[in-house]
């Protein structure tokens, strides 16, 4: 339950806004970082701290591309293929990724440690190919610095 | 500054979701505020009080547009509202809103510090002032670069950046991202100033300059704007959401190897149902990649049909990977 494991948070987020209503999307953050999506149980609660209607809530995940609405992998990298980059690379070096982790991007790998999603522009530009995982910046990756980092996630 | 000029005793800064990182940073200055009694109650004495409160998106560019940046704040989808009445009057909570950007809001202490008179002797008499300019694509030096507006061309910019990354000549510039009319480098000596810029057919806009080199292939890249925008697409109004939806559609036979001369015609009709018609500008935005990579650079579509340039493996994994590659915005 989030309310019992998060509720200092809770509090803390709540307290940030005149309106319960303004809180569902940080409390959508901690309930993404508690059930690793927003599971329909994750949107009742949430929903419930808010007063509002479960549907409501959904709706709000559906829009914003940062709520998962399906469970992913323990690391979530996603890559940006946006113009820019692509300028710099960005095609080839996520195809890179997909043979590396033998996933298509928006899967996740079979063993559930690791989800590949393309995105767009993340302002990180200036040095492509970037990726957030599980939203830390990673600059100026290769295919070397990428498979290092994959192996790592993958022990 | 900003608070204390319209009596506001509260501020949301509204950062993006993917700046998580960065935005740890700009809480933790904002608490350094608190503790240097800069932010709080009764500040320095004066009775004044001001909170400064941090709100974090979750994905969606749109939430960028003022009135849907609110709605966001408000805890619902980033949809643009109706305007009038305008945020000034009626804004978050239906009370009366100032919105600006960082960079706005970073010139007024040294604009109250130093006077107006100071401040515009940068720049010209239309654009005054400084500005900061966000270099990417094909330079060997990317990143910012601020600079007073009027007295350096395209061509300086490129030049500070490093110029041509790769060795072949630049081709184009989009000088406010994928909004703004592309510029061919013929028209690199246009200074950089709201006047200029508007003199050669574009905008200075966000000044978030993509240089590409004479190897880009301007059918690949509206490709990948429209992308952006049809990704990015709030959904709320028709013209936007089902014109974006259709002509990636037509992109996307393009670089299948598919297209044909009449889909370039097809392009330009789509782009029309959109122009004029949508609610909010970034609708409009979507627009220039095709009206403009069509008006100055329209052999390269034609070349593109013309000399089966679609269909390479390399377009059709991109082609791929999008149609189910990234955790898309639900429509609505
Ligand atoms: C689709 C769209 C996206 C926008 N995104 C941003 C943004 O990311 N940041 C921003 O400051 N303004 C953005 N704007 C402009 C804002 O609506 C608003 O005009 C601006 O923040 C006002 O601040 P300023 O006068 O200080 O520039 C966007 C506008 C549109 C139509
Ligand atoms: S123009 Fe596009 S982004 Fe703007 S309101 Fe219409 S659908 Fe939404
Ligand atoms: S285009 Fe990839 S970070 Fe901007």
């Amino acid at each position: 339950m989030l309310r019992t494991n998060r509720a200092a948070d809770i509090e803390k987020v709540l307290a940030k806004y005149p309106t319960k209503r303004s809180a569902v999307m940080p409390l959508l953050n901690l309930a993404q970082e508690e059930y690793g999506y927003c599971s329909p149980e994750a949107i009742r609660e949430v929903a419930a701290i808010c007063d509002l209607d479960p549907t409501e809530v959904k709706s709000v995940v559906g829009f914003y591309t940062m709520y998962y609405e399906e469970k992913v992998g323990t690391t979530v990298i996603d890559v940006c293929d946006d113009l820019p980059c692509a300028l710099r690379g960005a095609d080839g070096f996520i195809a890179h990724c997909e043979r590396k982790l033998g996933i298509k991007a928006g899967e996740t790998t079979a063993n559930g440690k690791i989800t590949l999603h393309s995105v767009m522009c993340v302002a990180a530009c200036n040095r492509a190919p970037v990726a957030q995982v599980n939203g830390a910046y990673r600059y100026d990756l290769t295919p070397e610095t990428f498979d290092q980092m994959v192996d790592e996630l993958q022990k | 500054m900003c608070a204390y000029a319209i009596g506001s005793n509260l501020a949301y800064i509204y950062l993006r979701g993917e700046f998580s990182e960065p935005g740890k940073e700009l809480e933790k200055a904002l608490a350094d505020a608190y503790a240097n009694g800069l932010l709080g109650t009764n500040l320095m004495g004066t009775g004044y009080s001001l909170d400064i409160r941090v709100h974090y998106g979750a994905g969606a560019y749109i939430c960028g547009e003022e009135s849907a940046l609110l709605e966001s704040l408000e805890g619902r989808i980033g949809q643009p509202r109706l305007k009038p009445p305008f945020p000034a009057t009626n804004g978050l909570y239906n009370k009366p809103t100032v919105i600006n950007n960082v960079e706005t809001l970073a010139n007024v202490p040294w604009i109250v510090l130093n006077g107006a008179a100071w401040y515009r002797q940068f720049g010209t008499e239309k654009s005054s002032g400084v500005k900061l300019f966000s270099v990417s694509g094909h330079v060997k030096n990317p990143g910012n670069y601020e600079l007073p507006l009027g007295k350096y061309s395209i061509q300086d910019l490129l030049d500070m950046a490093g110029g041509s990354s790769t060795g072949r000549p630049i081709r184009a510039v989009l000088p406010a991202g994928s909004s703004s009319p592309i510029i061919p480098a013929v028209n690199f000596g246009a200074k950089l100033d709201y006047e200029s810029m508007a003199g050669i057919g574009s905008v200075l806009g966000s000044c978030s300059f993509i240089f590409m080199d004479d190897s880009v292939d301007m059918v690949w890249a509206a490709r990948k704007m429209i992308r952006f925008f049809k990704h990015e697409s709030c959904g709320k109004c028709t013209p936007c959401r089902e014109g974006t939806y259709w002509a990636l559609k037509l992109y996307n036979k393009l670089l299948s190897g598919e297209g044909t001369l009449a889909d370039i015609d097809m392009i330009g009709e789509v782009n029309k149902q959109i122009i004029g018609k949508c609610f909010c500008p970034l609708g409009e935005f979507a627009t220039s990649s095709m009206t403009f990579t069509l008006k100055h650079f329209k052999q390269d579509y034609i070349d593109f049909i013309e000399k089966k340039k679609g269909g390479t493996p390399e377009y059709k994994a991109e082609l791929a990977r999008d149609t189910h590659g990234h955790h898309a915005q639900a429509a609505h």
